[in-house]
């Protein structure tokens, strides 16, 4: 009789024993899930900040390229539009300082000089013009964009359909900037890349909300691969966008010409 | 495994255990003024620690067969206040000042209620006070999920595990002393926790190792 009761009492003991090691492995259980997913975690934060880095990378890259192209771009419209002229004046000037000259053989000249600074003249005006339009400065963004696309029109290369819009002062300057210079990009990109026939625009504000659409009928492109070439108009437009806080959704495929869409919300400055 | 054998090792653990109570404090001491908050309560949990085990290791010298086991009651008041205050200083949360002061308060008038528990083991606080600290743990443990610079990880991990487990072993302390059975069966329960107390000493030393023994800061 009190043998067996010790049994029992060394029963409890052992059941006492066995969860004491359950325990003992429920805490390392504990400790060790929570080591692993630690590990886990910090691994991902990790994968994930190389990723920003890398894209940060790829930005400057982008940003490097677009302005080493635009600064080649203007040296050479220097150069051909205004050094070279400019030499011709330099040369015809020293004609003038010769003492035979004819006064006939000066006025002639004197003509030429004339005629050679006025194209200077409205070269570096163009130049200028090109680099920022004044009318964006002076007069909006509304009176800018037209007078873009009326330059674009007269070209005659392709029919241009454009529809106006713009509530001043809907966007930020600097927005509108951006915004004015992703339809130039689109525009240059139609240019010279697509052979397109025509060409659709439409700028609205409403409803707060402000959208840009274009579209053309050229040959189209493979998104992906505009993406990854450095310095290209696309990656260009997309960056501006996100600089304006707005969303750009750009759609095209070989043969079926570009739709693009901007919108934003009003005065969203980053 | 002789018995002699056994019984040296248990005893040699148990001295062990002793004198690395009385080794740790002095350890992290040196580093007192150079380290964060929770470092000062830790310190402050090895010393208190330190001081119980001293004194009950004086009181069995010197008042040879009498009871120590009221020294039960400073280990425990001791643990519970200086880690709660530690984990304040790790996760700096409000309410654990809180929790601190209603378990004390509890505690408090259970001693008022039962005068006599000072001189048994009081499972019950033993067991609460442990689970509030494992809560805490697991807290700090979670919140060391996202930081990639957290101090303490490996402390906090033994404190976890060490807890958890002899929480059961204080748990049954006066059962197994109310319990007819022979006293090397009673005595298994206080070695395991010798040596779970000796694997979380290590611990201690090898944290301090990695972080705070004096070779590092001097390089920091």
């Amino acid at each position: 009789m009190n043998e067996s009761f010790i049994n029992d009492e060394i029963q409890i003991v052992n059941i006492i024993l066995i969860a004491i090691g359950l325990l003992l492995l429920m805490s390392f259980a504990i400790v060790l899930f929570f080591y692993f997913s630690r590990k886990k975690i910090i691994k991902t934060q990790l994968e994930k900040a190389e990723l920003e880095i890398e894209y940060q990378k790829e930005l400057l890259q982008n940003t490097i390229v677009t302005q080493e192209e635009e600064r080649q771009r203007i040296a050479q419209d220097l150069h051909d539009a205004i050094s070279s002229k400019l030499n011709v004046v330099s040369l015809n000037a020293n004609f003038l300082t010769d003492k035979d000259i004819t006064p006939t053989e000066a006025n002639k000249i004197g003509e030429s000089i004339h005629k050679v600074t006025s194209t200077v003249l409205e070269n570096s005006r163009r130049i200028a013009h090109d680099l920022l339009p004044p009318t964006l400065d002076k007069f909006g963004l509304q009176a800018a964009v037209e007078e873009l696309c009326e330059e674009i029109q007269e070209t005659k290369k392709f029919t241009l359909e454009y529809h106006i819009q713009y509530q001043e002062n809907f966007i930020s300057s600097a927005n509108e900037l951006h915004l004015f210079r992703i339809l130039q990009e689109l525009f240059s990109n139609t240019i010279k890349h697509s052979g397109a026939t025509n060409i659709q625009v439409a700028l609205n504000t409403e409803e707060n909300l402000l959208s840009l659409q274009y579209t053309d009928n050229g040959k189209g492109f493979n998104l992906a691969e505009a993406r990854s070439a450095k310095g290209l108009g696309m990656s260009g437009i997309e960056n501006r966008a996100i600089l304006m806080n707005a969303t750009c959704d750009i759609e095209s495929s070989q043969g079926n010409g570009i739709k693009v869409s901007i919108t934003s919300q009003p005065n969203n400055e980053n | 495994m002789s018995e002699i054998v056994k019984e040296n090792l248990i005893e040699f653990v148990g001295n062990l255990t002793v004198f690395l109570s009385l080794f740790l404090p002095i350890l992290y001491l040196r580093g007192f003024t150079k380290f964060s908050k929770a470092f000062k309560y830790f310190t402050a949990y090895l010393v208190l620690i330190g001081l119980v085990q001293l004194g009950s290791k004086l009181h069995k010298v010197f008042y040879e067969g009498e009871e120590t086991i009221f020294f039960f009651f400073y280990f425990i008041l001791f643990q519970f206040l200086s880690l709660s205050l530690f984990y304040k200083g790790l996760l700096k949360k409000k309410f654990i000042t809180g929790v601190t002061i209603i378990a004390i308060l509890l505690f408090a008038i259970q001693y008022i209620l039962d005068p006599i528990l000072y001189f048994r083991y009081n499972t019950l606080a033993a067991v609460f006070s442990h689970i509030i600290l494992v809560f805490y743990s697991i807290l700090y443990l979670y919140h060391s999920l996202s930081n990639k610079k957290t101090e303490f990880v490996l402390i906090n991990s033994a404190i976890l595990i060490y807890l958890l487990s002899s929480s059961l072993i204080f748990a049954s302390g006066n059962l197994i002393y109310n319990l007819n059975i022979p006293i090397s069966v009673s005595d298994t329960l206080v070695n395991i926790n010798r040596f779970l107390y000796l694997g979380f000493q290590i611990i201690i030393i090898i944290e301090w190792w990695k972080n705070y023994s004096f070779f590092k800061s001097s390089i920091e």
